[in-house]
């Protein structure tokens, strides 16, 4: 059992130098730059296994994300291209000095964002607690020689509501000829990991609950000729999932409640908009009659009220148009929801006031705004369109 | 116009429009590069958009994966727009050249290129080259593989393009696709766009792509099933009682099926293995000699015997980007490593399967005296050693005196 395997301080130590030795004493470090490039069917399993912890992880732009195990800042380049705050963390300084020059040679990475490369000891984190939204660690759990403490530590760093996805190998890892290799010639820790005693630890950790992914393995097609068939294929289909998740899991350890979505990590934005009257006037700054609109929410992700000025607050809002349809002002008018809007539950804004305009006959669309990611009408909404007479 | 054309016919997505009809489809296809004010989005894909990285990485393991994507290929992506597959796939150590009817894709592509100094290092290509969106500017048979990402169901001539694909390719190639699904020209968000640039889109039909293909000359098609996103995941408490059965497979069939994206590839007849992408290559190294004595400094030389014992062809034409096999050696002393690249000799002939061949192998001792251990392996350079993969290696003791 791996929880009975917790290995002592010494070996810590030694793991953790056998890992920074690997990088130092690596004879040419080209294939590192290529990283997860170098090798192709490598390349083919890496990416099968990212887009499942990408979608698994629920990220969304803005996100601090911690990189557990970075290496050479590979997976801290994909994360900075997809919008997230990374923190790379690993126990090699060499590992993060080569992915420091990486990341320069990459005009792309987004300067906008923060990248923070940390070493730590092999014990404590060195982040604050509650401090990052997702831990991703990418083939480097099975080289931890003190999973217990450091599945302690991840649960400490992360925030009330946060995912660990980890994409590891599986059962029977530590016996396939790559790893026996990697062990006899470098001395780094190839670990076996399964999912009961991951849970096990994750449980201890403290985590509420623990999901995993499963998909078909890469290799093995169908025939266009037998794919008609396929349906009644699956056996076939079954047993190329089994193959597949035999050796490349990818699973999830939930703190909290994240997996809702919400305005600021939203799935699918959809409101019905209904408005009480469509021909508006407008006198200095107050309507004649008062604008009441209905929204319901019909999609599946929470409306957040109030973000504290990031991202993911869900406004009401209108665009300007002449009368003849030409756009004057799409940031015309935002409108705050007096509390968070539930999947099904309906948000009631009444408008008595918009901004003084110049006289004269205009149309406004009525629509509300994902600050920082859409429109709804982007996504699918109908946005109503109203009348707007203004007098002087 | 797209629009017309799929209300005058919605069963049939893959007709062949005339020759204007192509060129103003082609046309459109470069002014929708112009639309990107920078490249940025484009070059950053598959991760420029958070909420597309999932499904495009999975898709790209596998295109990767059907196509038999190696190292040292010669590839063709066809309708490569701003680059971004071509330049993964260039840094997997390929030789690219990228095929567009769209200057301005082209010209993003170059930039996509330039602004990262990874795709300098040991590179041969890539190649931007242009077409007029009727005939490739190759010689028949150079290309080990194609690559079409989405591409294909925005083209007006898909029997003639498929025909050239086919001519281009070498015999045993494979031309890897990732299109539009059954129902994609038909969602909203295409239409509006459709109706904004005026590209063509259309849906993808597996039977009417194979209908083309086999006219065009490649023998076979395969497919591959893969869930929507939200069929993958499963909660622990359900995989414990259930297991594997806890993967609905009927849903991820339903799932493709009514997807919008499919995955195919189409080959150019039968496929063999070699050191661009190998399957469980092995050999077997016999040293004439088990043991060495020599003094520090000195040149010896070592005879050895080769055996392909694998399914993979070793081939031996050295290239810049490796992809060929060779014989090695690591040098041990005390169990450490002291140089794991001593020797990298290339075959003196291509190994066949079950082929054998002899090579002799000139070396100089270690500057300091001592007992060390030589470790013969093969390795296709750039690609692993084959111990990696479970090939026996031999050991040779060597004791150097002063």
């Amino acid at each position: 059992m791996l929880t009975e395997r917790e290995l002592a301080p010494s070996d810590v130590e030694r793991f953790n130098v056998a890992s920074e030795q690997w990088f130092a004493r690596m004879p040419n470090i080209d294939h590192l730059l290529k990283k997860p490039f170098g090798n192709p069917r490598e390349c083919v399993e890496t990416f099968q296994q990212l887009g499942r912890l990408f979608a698994g992880l629920r990220l969304a732009p803005g996100m601090v994300v911690l990189d557990f195990g970075c290496g050479s800042c590979w997976m801290t380049e994909f994360l900075n291209k997809m919008g997230m705050h990374v923190v790379a963390l690993d126990v090699s300084q060499t590992a993060l000095d080569i992915g420091q020059r990486i990341l320069a040679m990459d005009q792309r990475i987004n300067s906008e964002l923060s990248i923070r490369m940390l070493t730590y000891d092999g014990y404590r984190i060195p982040l604050e607690d509650a401090s990052v939204d997702r831990v991703l660690c990418f083939g480097a759990f099975h080289h931890v020689p003190n999973k217990i403490l450091i599945m302690q530590e991840l649960y400490r760093v992360m925030k009330k509501d946060a995912i660990f996805g980890l994409g590891d190998a599986g059962i029977d890892y530590d016996i396939i000829p790559q790893s026996v290799f990697e062990r006899e010639t470098w001395g780094v820790l190839e670990d076996n990991l399964n999912l009961e005693e991951l849970r096990t630890i994750g449980e201890q950790a403290g985590f509420d609950r623990m999901f995993l992914t499963l998909a078909p393995e890469p290799w093995h097609w169908f025939p266009f000729e037998s794919y008609a068939k396929v349906a009644e294929q699956k056996d076939a289909l079954f047993t190329s999932a089994q193959t597949f998740s035999r050796h490349f899991e990818v699973f999830f350890f939930v703190k909290g409640d994240p997996l809702t979505p919400t305005s600021a990590t939203p799935d699918r934005l959809l409101a019905e908009l209904t408005i009480d009257h469509d021909a508006l006037s407008l006198t200095g700054d107050r309507l004649g009659h008062p604008l009441t609109v209905l929204a319901t929410n019909t999609g599946n992700s929470v409306w957040l009220a109030d973000t504290r000025g990031e991202k993911g607050q869900v406004n009401l809002g209108m665009h300007l148009f002449t009368a003849a349809g030409d756009l004057v002002n799409l940031d015309y008018f935002r409108m705050s929801l007096e509390r968070d809007v539930l999947p099904g539950e309906t948000a009631t804004f009444v408008v008595r006031a918009l901004t003084p305009i110049d006289a004269g006959e205009y149309e406004v669309e009525i629509d509300l705004v994902d600050e920082g990611f859409c429109w709804f009408k982007q996504w699918g909404t109908t946005a109503p369109r109203a009348r707007l007479s203004v007098q002087t | 116009m797209a629009i017309d054309l799929f209300s005058a016919d919605p069963t049939v997505s893959f007709v062949e429009l005339d020759d204007d009809a192509s060129r103003r489809f082609n046309q459109a296809a470069d002014q929708y590069y112009h639309r990107f004010a920078n490249v940025d989005y484009e070059s950053n894909k598959p991760f420029a958009n958070y909420r597309e990285a999932a499904m495009i990485s999975f898709q790209l393991g596998l295109l990767l994966a059907g196509a038999k994507i190696g190292r040292a290929q010669q590839i063709l992506e066809f309708g490569a727009g701003a680059g971004w597959l071509a330049s993964l796939v260039h840094r997997l150590g390929n030789e690219l050249t990228l095929l567009e009817v769209s200057p301005k894709a082209l010209e993003m592509a170059q930039e996509t290129f330039r602004r990262d100094a990874r795709n300098d290092v040991h590179a041969v290509g890539p190649h931007f080259d242009l077409y007029d969106g009727f005939r490739f500017p190759y010689d028949d048979e150079c290309f080990d593989r194609i690559l079409c990402f989405d591409a294909l169901h925005h083209v007006p001539n898909p029997a003639r393009i498929l025909g050239e694909m086919q001519r281009v390719l070498r015999p045993g190639g494979v031309a890897g696709f990732v299109e539009s699904g059954r129902r994609h020209a038909d969602l909203p968000a295409i239409i509006d766009c459709v109706a904004r640039t005026g590209i063509l889109e259309r849906n993808t039909r597996l039977d009417e792509i194979h209908a083309l293909a086999r006219a065009a000359g490649f023998t076979n098609m395969t497919i591959k099933a893969f869930p929507t996103q939200e069929a993958w995941e499963v909660d622990f408490a359900t995989y414990e009682r259930r297991g594997l059965a806890a993967i609905d497979t009927a849903e991820i069939v339903a799932g493709f099926e009514a997807g919008n994206q499919s995955v195919f590839m189409l080959q150019k007849g039968p496929f063999a293995f070699d050191g661009t992408y190998p399957s469980k290559p092995s050999a077997r190294i016999e040293p004439d000699t088990a043991r060495v004595a020599t003094r520090a400094g000195e040149r010896f030389s070592l005879g050895l015997r080769l055996t392909n014992t694998g399914q993979t062809r070793l081939n031996a034409t050295s290239h810049p980007l490796g992809g060929y096999a060779a014989l090695g050696a690591h040098l041990f002393a005390g169990g450490e490593v002291v140089n794991f690249d001593l020797v990298h000799q290339p075959l003196p002939v291509d190994l066949e399967l079950a082929a054998s061949c002899r090579l002799a192998v000139e070396l100089t001792a270690p500057a300091t005296p001592g007992r060390y251990e030589l470790e013969w392996d093969v390795v296709i350079e750039g690609v692993q050693w084959l111990a990696q993969v479970g090939s026996p290696t031999a050991r040779v003791a060597l004791e150097v005196a002063p």
